[in-house]
């Protein structure tokens, strides 16, 4: 009769199972292009039944990879109540990790992090983008001024920084790699947009627009939709019916008379929001782990070498 | 110009080491050469480095330059670590990346400015961190070829062990690559870790490398062989995921 393996066999079996599990989903889906990538109802192509089920098309946000990095941490915890761990040091080690991968869960499961776009001039409140309300610190934002540095070759950008007022008073610098804390927040600066303005003459009054902006006009609303470079004109929306204005040439359509000149170029500061509650407790986890790995290899390479 | 006569150079001397150790191992001039290849190799990356206004790891050329110097400098500075046939074997490696460099696109060898993002001190601690890994690395994987395919099966206890001390180093640098790739990350966009393509990647080869360290009746050749998928799978993350996949590390 063959011997019966022990528990130690038995939980070093489970965790390289589990491991090879992680690995496998994980590999797989680089490949497949992820729901969160793409806006609502773009994502390209169909998917076949098996990788939806498995949750490849959306695994980093799915229930599946949650519960394998959460039973990877209770298996971790087990290993060293139970005795699969017998050095001090690797329990301690193992114990850290299980913490980080615990710790990351609960941050991502319940910080929020969102987007926020602002125009120079513009004002936003922070509190209008945080679900829970009760964490709301009634945090106004005003981006004063964008400022863009380039270059040498005039394309590429050396920094960007956003100047903010922070509830009609405070002001703030925002710049890449140098984050603000604003009460429970942190603001990045995470990147900016590029807009292109115009001056539109709709009846000799004169309006300043960029594309998806409305214009008043005798006949109802038109939209600034886009503009063809090759054919030198801008596309107008009006009731889902486009009709078009040539750059810099007047046009009568809809009982108004349209001219569309270049005003400039104006950035809006794209920033990211996150909560960051709890995040110092990961870092120090995750140096802490570090710290006592160091450790073990050291001393276990003393010891060799005294052999 | 000076750094194309430069790399030439370092590859002529790299290769004259490695002859020299062949063919006259007994003696120290294939050391000497060695020497020289590493010096002229220093002058190379301070030119790139000058030229370029930051340390030679932002792209793949400039990596393609820092890797075999970190193998050429180890060679150097502890020469007793490592015997004859991988002393020959690091030499050669050195070589063949710097073959590699000189042979690239000239698109890929481009000095492009530093996007705002890069421009951070976590950069001068977390790609080294990186490199240093793939150096053991490098190193790991030729014992696991000599533990799996040299005739010479007398020394494979101790290069056992030396695998298993380069394993070591890996594991701790690629986990401090990452520690310090996530930290940077929350500092420049917010968020720590958001299943980037590289950074899922850079974690698949610590799992893939973990597994050395959590087998059931270890021997040298199952080591080996996970030594051997882990190089695999670190060249796929650094190059396979900068061109083939898409994200926020595509720095090529």
């Amino acid at each position: 009769m063959g011997k019966k393996p022990s528990w130690r066999t038995v939980g070093l079996r489970a965790f390289q199972v589990l491991g090879i599990l992680i690995l496998v989903f994980l590999t797989i889906s680089t490949f497949i292009p992820q729901r969160n990538e793409f806006p609502p109802g773009e994502y390209p192509g169909e998917i076949s039944r098996p990788l939806r089920l498995l949750f490849l098309d959306r695994f980093y946000d799915s229930p599946l990879n949650a519960a394998l990095w959460i039973a990877l941490s209770l298996m971790l915890i087990a290993a060293v109540m139970f005795n699969g761990i017998r050095s001090f040091r690797q329990k301690i080690l193992h114990l850290m990790l299980a913490a980080v991968f615990l710790l990351v869960a609960a941050d991502k499961s319940g910080n929020e992090r969102f987007f926020i776009t602002l125009r120079e001039g513009e004002t936003i409140s922070l509190d209008n983008y945080v679900s829970h309300r009760a964490d709301a610190h009634n945090v106004d934002l005003t981006l004063k001024r964008f400022e863009i540095e380039m270059h040498t070759d005039g394309r590429t950008p050396r920094a960007f920084r956003s100047y903010l007022r922070i509830n009609g008073g405070r002001p703030a610098v925002l710049s890449v790699n140098d984050p603000l804390a604003v009460g429970r927040y942190r603001l990045y600066q995470s990147a900016y947009e590029k807009h292109f303005y115009f001056v539109v003459n709709v009846n000799d009054t004169l309006y300043e627009a960029t594309f998806g902006d409305t214009l008043p006009s005798p006949s109802g609303p038109v939209a600034l939709d886009a503009y063809d470079h090759r054919s030198r004109r801008f596309r107008m929306m009006k009731d889902d019916t486009a009709f078009y204005v040539p750059l810099e040439t007047p046009v009568v359509k809809h009982h108004s008379e349209w001219y569309i000149s270049p005003q400039g170029e104006h950035y809006s500061s794209v920033i990211e929001v996150a909560e960051v509650s709890g995040l110092r407790w990961l870092l120090a986890a995750g140096l802490a782990y570090l710290a006592v790995m160091a450790w073990d290899f050291w001393l276990s390479r003393k010891r060799r070498r005294k052999k | 110009m000076t750094e194309t006569i430069l790399l030439i150079t370092a590859l002529v001397f790299y290769l004259l080491s490695l002859i020299l150790q062949l063919t006259v191992p007994d003696r120290k001039q294939g050391q000497y050469a060695l020497f020289l290849a590493v010096s002229v190799h220093l002058g190379l990356l301070a030119v790139r480095s000058a030229a370029a206004g930051h340390p030679p790891f932002t792209n793949i050329y400039e990596t393609f330059l820092l890797l075999p110097f970190l193998t050429g400098l180890r060679l150097i500075l502890w020469p007793k670590q490592s015997d004859r046939p991988l002393r020959a074997i690091l030499t050669g490696v050195a070589g063949v990346f710097l073959l590699v460099a000189l042979f690239l696109p000239g698109d890929l060898k481009v000095i492009k400015p530093l996007m705002p993002a890069l421009n951070s001190f976590w950069m001068y601690i977390h790609v080294p961190a990186y490199f240093l890994g793939y150096m053991a690395l490098i190193v790991a994987l030729v014992y696991a070829l000599m533990i799996l395919f040299a005739r010479d099966k007398a020394r494979a206890g101790e290069r056992e062990r030396k695998m298993e001390a380069e394993i070591r180093i890996t594991f701790f640098f690629l986990n401090l690559g990452l520690l310090t790739g996530a930290i940077w990350a929350y500092v420049s966009w917010g968020n720590y870790w958001s299943w980037d393509p590289k950074e899922t990647w850079a974690l698949i080869n610590i799992l893939i490398l973990a597994f050395v360290l959590h087998l059931h009746r270890p021997t040298a050749r199952k080591k080996a062989w996970i030594v051997i998928l882990t190089a695999f799978s670190v060249a796929f993350t650094y190059w396979g995921v900068s061109f083939i996949l898409s994200g926020l590390h595509s720095y090529t």
